[in-house]
């Protein structure tokens, strides 16, 4: 019994290759920034950025090497394509968080940063706790997997050591921890309900057949605490209060990983456990039980893109503008999930990609701009574009990608949303789809105001004659290299779109 | 003799208490105690629905990774908190305005 066990467990790591040696990083790293003590110069980035590209490396081998999904450690973990596709994301994300905390950095107060080994290693220790919650198939595996990722997160958002980076930090961590509580007190009456954690549908007692037995009014309510402590994750309304003021405070390469890998990962947990536990899926079950469910979670994808959007009209602070858009991008991504298809979830894996290159181009430039100026106020944006060609259409293209204009994959990703949305209202003739479909359009059209006032300013209005902006050659390759990706994926969806259905197939 | 209902109640006066406190409590440390309270709730629920499992220890190990877990989320609380009040002098919720709509 126990031997077998043993046996299953040694077994499981072979699956479990990437997330090893990204925990092997994490200690290598904490080694090497103890050897280095006290230098100036610490290898400890460089190192990061190895070891995550090895990881890398062995992510893509296990995306090849997987005829069928598998279940690790007695099920505690599902390694399947769109996990590895997922893993894939973050990665990518936690390479430019540190290219981006690499650029063009002087040796000045704030970019300190960057001189202790724990930046890094807690970066490492994100994407440790990321790759575990898009392969977690159990409640205890979600819960401990956000919350590593949490945890981490609180620490790194105080990174910038001055008096607003401390206020930001306590305020994530204060709705961080009462969210993850509360989700928690979900999961506990869920399993209450079920008897069991998996989520898994081939064990004997699943958890959808258990949860059809309960009243109804219990199972919404302990569903909706456990999947608002993912929607924190996601900065959906009403849960994105915090995400203005963390955004503000915390270093921008940071920022710039918050607003897309957590994200994606919170996605990744909300399609396994409203997916794999047919909640969303009325035919499926046969029951009408729970479909008050989806009908909540699109009116909270319809308030979240009007207060995201709504909000951003008003921001003076490139940054704050930022976070409003990423819920507004948040809100169109749980459209996307909502919209009950095979396109649907497809167009969400293709919309994160997207928005992970974008908005890395987007921080990319707020930090160069913040590095020769030392504001982040739109104000102080008047005339640059006019003084430095380059900068200006590079903020152009990224706005356009932002709002979903074409020539851009912003547009490419908005076109699959909506569309699946629309597949959706005509084979189910629901109207609250059909006002989701709406409230999106015209949300777009919002979008447009607040996005091109940025380039609007770079270009049409003159501002105080200052020092040039000289780019340095790091920077400009760093935006060439996310723009041409922008562009890409609107000229070749078809590439992007062919490895998102890969991974949906198993 | 207690019931499973007894625990029950006891969990959800504990999550709604805990709640309370954290929306209507303006000290940040106060605060820490309040989402304590969530989590301790949490935690009788699991133990209390583990008897009725059919393999008993899934709800107690999960209650015992949230203690463990809730340990480490203090630890870098508290820190945080300390830095706070390295900026501020205090740990007063309204006293922090530096970040907020202009």
């Amino acid at each position: 019994m126990l031997s077998d066990k043993l046996n299953q467990l040694l077994q499981s790591l072979s699956g479990f290759l990437p997330e090893v040696s990204l925990a092997a990083l994490f200690v290598v790293l904490i080694i090497v920034d103890l050897i280095f003590y006290n230098k100036e110069q610490k290898p400890t980035v460089y190192i990061a950025l190895a070891g995550l590209v090895f990881v890398g490396v062995l992510t893509y081998q296990q995306w090849n090497q997987l005829p069928s999904p598998i279940s690790l450690f007695l099920g505690m973990i599902v390694v399947d394509k769109t996990a590895i596709l997922f893993k894939g994301i973050f990665l990518v994300a936690a390479v430019l968080t540190l290219l981006l905390s690499l650029h063009n950095h002087k040796e000045s107060d704030e970019r300190s940063y960057l001189k202790s080994g724990e930046y890094v290693s807690l970066l490492v220790a994100i994407t440790l706790g990321l790759h575990l919650m898009a392969m977690a198939a159990n409640l205890l595996m979600i819960y401990l997997s956000v919350e590593l990722v949490s945890i981490s997160s609180y620490i790194l958002a105080t990174f910038k050591h001055n008096k607003k980076g401390s206020e930001g930090g306590l305020k994530y961590l204060l709705f961080g921890a009462m969210s993850s509580g509360i989700m928690l007190y979900g999961m506990s009456l869920l399993y209450g309900f079920t008897g069991t954690l998996s989520l898994s549908l081939q064990e004997g007692t699943t958890f959808i057949t258990e949860l059809l037995a309960v009243h109804s009014l219990p199972v919404l309510l302990a569903v909706f605490l456990t999947v608002g402590g993912l929607l924190f994750k996601i900065a959906a309304a009403p849960f994105h209060i915090w995400a203005p003021d963390v955004y503000e405070s915390a270093p921008t390469p940071v920022v710039a990983f918050f607003s897309v890998a957590p994200k994606a990962a919170g996605f990744a947990v909300l399609l396994r456990f409203l997916l794999s536990t047919w909640l969303l899926y009325p035919d499926q079950i046969g029951s009408e039980h729970f479909s008050p469910i989806r009908a909540i979670l699109i009116a909270i994808a319809i308030l979240t893109l009007i207060v995201g959007n709504f909000s951003a009209l008003w921001q003076k602070n490139a940054k704050r503008m930022l976070a409003y858009s990423s819920i507004a991008h948040a809100g169109f991504m749980l459209a996307g999930l909502l919209a009950v298809n095979e396109l649907g979830w497809q167009s969400v894996l293709f919309y994160l990609v997207v928005y992970l290159f974008m908005n890395f181009a987007a921080f990319l430039l707020i930090d160069a701009i913040y590095q020769q100026r030392q504001t982040e106020e739109i104000e102080d944006y008047k005339g640059l574009g006019i003084q430095n060609q380059f900068l200006g259409v590079a903020f152009l293209i990224v706005m356009i990608a932002l709002t979903g204009l074409p020539p851009t994959a912003g547009f490419t990703a908005k076109l699959f949303i909506f569309s699946a949305l629309w597949q959706d209202y005509q084979s189910t003739g629901d109207n609250l789809v059909l006002l989701l479909f709406v409230v999106g359009l015209f949300n777009v059209v919002v979008a447009l105001f607040y996005y091109l006032r940025i380039p609007y300013y770079m270009f049409f209005r003159s501002g105080k004659e200052l020092n040039t902006i000289n780019l340095g050659m790091y920077t400009v390759l760093l935006l060439v290299f996310l723009i041409v990706a922008v562009f890409l994926f609107f000229f070749k969806a078809d590439w992007l779109m062919n490895i998102i259905t890969a991974a949906s197939i198993n | 003799m207690f019931s499973l209902e007894h625990f029950l109640v006891v969990g959800a006066a504990l999550f709604c208490i805990g709640v309370v406190i954290i929306i209507t409590k303006r000290n940040a440390i106060v605060v820490l105690m309040g989402i304590e309270l969530i989590l301790n709730a949490a935690n009788i629920n699991l133990v209390a629905f583990s008897r009725y499992d059919a393999n008993v220890l899934q709800g107690q190990m999960f209650a015992l990774f949230v203690i463990v877990v809730a340990a480490a989320e203090a630890a870098v609380a508290l820190a945080i908190v300390l830095r706070v009040y390295q900026y501020y002098q205090t740990v007063h919720l309204d006293k922090l305005d530096e970040l907020k709509e202009k």
